[in-house]
């Protein structure tokens, strides 16, 4: 399908908005969509929270938080679904360093790009994954790796306060760190 | 994989598990990734190929413990029958087999585990087991995870647990299934209410393949639904309390319909038709199957065992049967075979 603007390039981006009531679809190349989203007016014009119409998982992501869409002009479904490092370069999102994800391209996909997408999306990933398992962490088994870091994160810890108490001249409370170290360290 | 080396070997479906009355299988599957990767739908072919490559070798490469116990298939090399066959043996997913590119396999030889590289995630490590065992598949299910863990190091969150490409499966990234065969809460039509309490304990319930394909022979898998915030431990527990329930009211319905001549005569029937038909589509042998099956485990005919049963269920799968006769066939062709493997194993 061609832009509907420029009627030259391959459009990509699917943008739907709702002004009003009086909803419309549009498909653009990424240049136009980048115009239309460089154009300080689209903020008055468009109701971006028509974007949550992509269904499916789309909506899981919780894309209905207004302003957020600005760099999540999303692909069309027909679009090249390309892999790593083909995704179309609109919007000036932050990215994944490690796979090059933006939070659009999660949010369409219903997929995180790779395990650091969760460190990098985090703020925006939770609302999801809220809706999904309920407001909770993690209990149960530790990647074996992970469960030696965070020993070792809590002694660091544990010695931090040791030298704090040394420092404060709380020598009850440094005796007592110094064993519950020893006995992490054993 | 060659046919002959597959017959060889006896599968864990041959041999008959706990509860085998009513509990046809367990599966528990394992969600697992790499740090450092995109997750498959974001993957390179070279990225796809590197990660299958890493975990061959963490299980089966240099003095693994598991050397001798696993093979590995790229599904590539795969024929789309015996990627089929493989479906229908749940040793891999629909969704793996459709798309068998840069995908890899790693199984048990009795097929009891099996690990799908690049499917939804890195690695899906999958145990399964006939009857009621969940605690006994965890511990295989969690020694194989360590293991890999150590070479590995699987992609893992303090607060979300194990990364996961889709958020549904954070947290344990553990799907805990048990396979149920249901014939009398079905006929008594009680098992709509009996979903939608299940909800509410946290577990679904859904047709075998997932699709409700099968629900004429009266096959259910019931399922955790939520893996963030709950232990492995509190999950399979739950799961078990939950199919203990499912099992008490079956045989409750059951008790009232063994009762009815014309149900013993509907087995008898089922068995007779299964010794000497010609021709036997997928689901008159669904329905068939699911009657002879509640007469065995009721005790109404003795001359087949559960077990036997549960190999002949595999042996007519059309894929299967295919793969048995080493062609493909049109649908009338394997209705006519699968009624002449029904003769020969009953006579
Ligand atoms: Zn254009
Ligand atoms: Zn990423």
């Amino acid at each position: 399908m061609l832009c509907e603007k420029c009627k030259k390039n391959e459009a990509t981006a699917y943008i739907k908005t709702n002004v009003n009531g009086d909803v419309h679809e549009y498909h653009l190349c990424p240049d136009c969509a980048a115009e239309l989203r460089n154009s300080g007016e689209f903020g008055k014009l468009f109701d971006w929270n028509g974007l949550d119409d992509f269904g499916g998982f789309g909506s899981l992501w919780g894309l209905n938080s207004g302003f957020d869409l600005v760099s999540s002009l999303l692909s069309s479904p027909f679009g090249s679904l390309g892999g790593f490092g083909s995704a179309p370069a609109i919007g000036s999102g932050k990215r994944c360093p490690v796979c090059g994800s933006d939070f659009g391209e999660i949010a369409k996909s219903g997929k995180a790009g790779c395990p650091n997408c969760y460190t990098e999306f985090r703020n925006r990933l939770a609302p999801t994954i809220k809706k999904i398992h309920g407001n909770t962490v993690h209990c149960g088994k530790h990647s074996k790796v992970t469960t030696e870091q965070s020993h070792e994160n809590e002694i660091a810890s544990l010695r931090n306060q040791l030298n704090e108490a040394i420092q404060s001249e709380n020598y009850e409370r440094a005796a007592e760190l110094r064993d519950q170290i020893k006995a992490m360290e054993a | 994989m060659s046919g002959n080396e597959k017959n060889t070997e006896r599968k864990w479906y041959q041999t008959q598990g706990k509860e085998a009355d009513t509990v046809i299988s367990t599966r528990l599957r394992f969600a697992r990734n790499l740090n450092g990767y995109p997750f498959p739908h974001r993957m390179t072919d070279a990225q796809k190929k590197e990660v299958n490559e890493k975990v061959r070798d963490a299980l089966i490469g240099g003095n693994s413990a598991l050397r001798d116990s696993f093979t590995y298939v790229e599904a590539d090399q795969l024929s789309p029958v015996q990627l089929a066959a493989m479906v229908e043996r749940h040793l891999i997913s629909p969704e793996f087999a459709g798309n068998p590119k840069g995908r890899a396999l790693l199984m048990m030889k009795d097929e009891s585990v099996s690990i799908m590289l690049n499917e939804e995630d890195h690695l899906r490590i999958q145990v399964m087991g006939s009857g009621l065992q969940l605690d006994e598949l965890y511990d295989t299910a969690d020694k194989i995870d360590t293991l890999l863990d150590e070479t590995l190091h699987f992609a893992f969150d303090e607060e979300l647990g194990y990364l996961t490409a889709c958020p549904t499966n954070l947290g344990t990234g553990m799907r805990a299934s048990v396979m149920l065969h249901l014939p009398a809460l079905t006929a008594s039509g009680t098992l709509n209410r009996i979903a939608s309490s299940l909800d509410k304990m946290g577990a679904t319930i859904r047709g075998s393949y997932g699709e409700g394909s099968q629900s004429s022979s009266a096959m259910y898998q019931v399922s955790n639904q939520v893996t963030l915030g709950i232990s492995e431990k509190d999950t399979l527990s739950n799961l078990t309390e939950i199919t203990r329930q499912m099992i008490a009211l079956e045989k409750k319905a059951r008790a009232g319909m063994l009762k009815s001549e014309a149900y013993q005569d509907t087995v008898w029937r089922a068995l007779g038709l299964m010794k000497c038909a010609r021709v036997m589509s997928s689901e008159e042998f669904g329905e068939l199957y699911s009657a002879l099956r509640m007469g065995v485990a009721e005790g109404i005919v003795t001359d087949v065992t559960l077990d036997r049963l549960a190999d002949l269920y595999v042996k007519v799968q059309p894929a299967n049967i295919m793969e048995q006769y080493g062609k493909e066939l049109t649908p009338s062709q394997r209705d006519q075979k699968r009624a002449e493997i029904l003769r020969n194993e009953l006579r």
